[in-house]
């Protein structure tokens, strides 16, 4: 059962006599420098010193939610959490749609802010949230998880039972927002677990109210958000396995979640193409199906394509496959390179939406002095939330001459959902410019 | 360095410590002078004064105190303990050996201390403390003790992320048992406590919490609080702090009990929104010190002590870090003016 780190089996003893085998997360520094020369108290009052100045820089930037935790990533307020603090509903491990858009955040110290929310990624269990106020506030500065090693010593900060920001002592005592910090490694890369495609697993003690937290190298940068642990029987505690998403999947959900306006980015796929469960012994993963007339059939994929990475991280299993892409939001452009027969191809392919196609909200037919002749608009639709009118004629879509309704067909499929696109229309009058937000329509699915 | 000097350093820093140790507590000693350089060298000294107590009692154990969301059982539950002995330490050669509270409540029939050295002696409880889950046993014995006892730590000065040792003298009196981890905060418990994440268990309660040099940080209490796992670890693990065990230490050696925390109460609630400056008050208890001094629905508490307020929780926050019958110092908002009133805290009156 897996627990979203809003709330952890108990781990027994396990260590009597025998002490040298006894430093689980410490045994990596100790004996390493023990070998150097420098004794194992030495070594340990030195990996001490590191941990502490990490936690002591990083800490002020540590923001408490009520009901989880979160940090600043930037001075003018912005703040990372996990989606499912900032929305209590959880379908299938599917975290839903934020409701609340407006939260309470107190930063290490006891600072109280106002924070709006401006976006969410509830595939990936991300927010964006802003404080009011433009304050000037503490921010932790991004690692690089491309570069995290198993067994590579990290620090989780939080608020684990809520025991910083609540009053949950045996004696009355009042929030006192110091954050709680644990120690350990790294115990797996690219885990998959539910919507979490490509985690970090720590065996850092993290617990409910953890979740939103970050997870840190030794050096104070945040690698990672601290957002789900497993456990049994309800229990409840940390069992010695949690999940971290990595924060180089974050860093290119940041500018989608930034303009999302309290909205949510989706997951990029590459739509039209079917792939195998197994590579089945060869190298990469087969293409079993490509769709006619899909994106992934525009780009050039092939039936019996088998895709041996994708932006450079290799791909040798289905698992891989949806962990790679899961980490991009959808509009991003990656670098596929696949196995052909004797050939190795490279295709330049945009992700998209599942099952997601631009959609304006009109239908036009060709004007006789050319241009794309509005003859119906939703008023419901993008179309009709921009201003857009029958009897109008679009002539320029962001910056391309459209002659008929043909091209301005194509020229949309080329957009994502999302894009806010310049139009410029004739309308009885002269020519008028407006703006237009792209919104996404199920499409057909590959067959 | 040459190898000779670097002994002699050692030798020093060893009489340092020892020099401090005994500043504090005038009847520590410790056997060795030279600071240890393996963990194994580390945990054999610390050892010495971390002991087992076995404790005959009946199943009465009473429930000093609430706590909020909990059970009546959930809470009994939380004070009984698995079979076998409990963890203590052995404070000096007078025979004062200090345990968790939770380890002796309820009627004691007998308590037997057993030392590192395997020797063991009967002991009785000379006082106790709610507050902070501590227990102060006594040796009786006529035989002298052998000359161990914890160096302290400045608790003050815990850093989050400072290296712990946990040991313990449970289940087998004759082993120790270790964990590690780090202090994950200072100043939990309304600053009387610090947070760790080695893995506590029932069987740490009452025994120590030492950092890298061996100095006793704090006793592992309150062991695994949050429900509904009282007792088993979680990575969240309690120490009542070293500073608090000093300040309290002298009580406890008298005889005198400490009961639980009575909090300090002002008088005024308001609202939880964390922005804006100060405290708003919304409403006023007639007849609490806030009353008393005349402070009114509206008016925004702006200082406390001289210390500017966030918001209303940070009030809070600073009235529970009083004693009842402090007077306290605030600065009011009240429209265009600002005033400067000094109410005496008291206790909370029945049924709020």
């Amino acid at each position: 059962m897996i627990a979203y780190a809003r709330p952890g089996v108990t781990r027994v003893f396990l260590a009597r006599r025998s002490f040298s085998f006894l430093l689980s997360a410490f045994l990596a520094t100790s004996s390493a420098l023990a070998d150097s020369g420098i004794s194992e108290l030495e070594a340990l009052r030195r990996l001490e010193r590191k941990v502490v100045t990490a936690i002591e820089s990083a800490a002020p930037a540590v923001a408490f939610l009520e009901g989880g935790s979160g940090f600043m990533i930037s001075a003018d307020g912005y703040l990372l959490t996990n989606a499912h603090v900032v929305s209590d509903k959880i379908t299938n491990n599917v975290v839903q749609r934020p409701e609340r858009r407006v939260f309470n955040v107190y930063l290490s110290g006891g600072k109280g802010f106002v924070a709006d929310l401006v976006g969410s990624d509830p595939e990936g269990d991300v927010a964006l949230l802003k404080l009011r106020g433009n304050p000037e506030v503490p921010f932790l500065e991004f690692g690089d998880s491309d570069t995290l090693e198993i067994g590579q010593q990290v620090i989780a900060l939080g608020d684990p039972f809520l025991i910083g920001s609540e009053e949950l002592f045996i004696e009355p005592a009042a929030p006192d927002y110091q954050p709680s910090a644990s120690f350990g490694i790294i115990s797996a890369l690219h885990r998959n677990s539910d919507t979490y495609l490509d985690a970090i697993q720590v065996d850092v003690a993290v617990n409910r109210g953890n979740s939103g937290g970050p997870l840190l190298t030794l050096d104070g940068k945040v690698v990672g958000i601290n957002g789900k642990i497993e456990t049994r029987f309800q229990a409840g505690v940390n069992t010695g396995v949690g999940y971290s998403i990595h924060i180089n999947q974050i860093k290119r959900f940041l500018e989608p979640l930034k303009t999302a306006k309290g909205g949510v980015v989706r997951h990029g796929v590459i739509d039209g193409i079917a792939v195998a469960k197994h590579t089945s012994g060869g190298p990469g993963l087969p293409v079993t199906r490509v769709k006619t007339d899909s994106p992934a059939h525009a780009v050039g994929f092939l039936q019996g394509d088998r895709i041996l990475s994708i932006d450079g991280r290799p791909v040798r299993s289905l698992s891989r496959f949806k962990g790679i892409l899961g980490t991009y939001p959808a509009g991003e452009e990656v670098l596929v390179k696949l196995s052909r027969g004797a050939l190795t191809v490279e295709l330049k392919v945009v992700l998209l939406e599942p099952g997601v196609l631009p959609y304006l909200g009109i239908k036009c037919d060709t004007d006789p002095q050319g241009g794309a002749r509005i003859i119906e608009v939703d008023p419901n639709s993008p179309a009709g939330r921009a201003g857009l009118k029958q009897s109008d004629v679009i002539v320029l879509l962001a910056g391309m001459k459209v002659n008929n309704h043909k091209e301005l067909d194509d020229y949309l499929l080329m957009r994502l959902p999302g894009d806010v696109l310049a139009v410029e229309v004739l309308r009885t009058g002269g020519p008028l410019k407006l703006e237009v937000r792209v919104a996404g329509q199920t499409g057909p699915e590959p067959d | 360095m040459r190898p000779q000097t670097w002994k002699a350093l050692a030798l020093l820093a060893g009489s340092l410590l020892l020099a401090q140790a005994s500043a504090k507590t005038s009847d520590s000693v410790v056997p060795d002078s030279v600071v240890p350089e393996t963990v194994d060298a580390l945990l054999e000294r610390v050892g010495q004064w971390v002991v087992a107590i076995e404790v005959e009692r009946n199943e009465d154990i009473p429930l000093p105190f609430q706590i909020r969301g909990a059970s009546a059982n959930q809470l009994r539950n939380y004070f009984k303990r698995p079979a076998g002995p409990a963890t203590g330490i052995l404070l000096d050669r007078e025979g004062y050996v200090m345990t968790s509270f939770y380890n002796v409540a309820g009627t004691v029939q007998s308590m037997r201390v057993i030392l590192s050295t395997g020797n063991s002696f009967p002991a009785k409880l000379i006082a106790k403390s709610f507050r902070d889950d501590v227990a102060l046993l006594r040796i009786e014995t006529n035989e002298s003790l052998p000359e161990a006892g914890p160096i302290w730590a400045d608790s003050s000065k815990s850093q989050t992320g400072q290296i712990l040792f946990a040991l313990g003298r449970s289940p087998d009196p004759d082993r120790l048992t270790v964990t590690e981890g780090i202090v994950s905060a200072t100043r939990r418990n309304g600053g009387r406590a610090i947070q760790t994440d080695a893995k506590l268990n029932y069987g740490n309660a009452g025994g120590p919490l030492v950092n890298l040099e061996g100095r006793l940080v704090a006793m592992a209490s309150r062991v695994g609080h949050t429900q509904p796992q009282w007792g088993l670890n979680s990575g969240v693990g309690f120490g009542t702090s070293a500073a608090t065990l000093l300040a309290i230490l002298p009580q406890l050696k008298a005889g005198k009990d400490i009961g639980p925390f009575r909090p300090p109460f002002l008088g005024v609630r308001g609202n939880r929104n964390p922005s804006g400056k100060g405290a708003q008050v919304r409403q006023v208890i007639e007849g609490s010190a806030a009353a008393q001094a005349g402070v009114r629905v509206d008016d925004v508490i702006r200082e406390f002590n001289g210390i500017e307020l966030y918001n209303f929780d940070h009030l809070r926050r600073l009235i529970f870090s009083c004693e009842v019958n402090e007077k306290i110092r605030l600065k009011i908002q009240r429209g265009d003016q600002v005033l400067e009133v000094a109410p005496i805290l008291r206790v909370i009156p029945r049924g709020l």
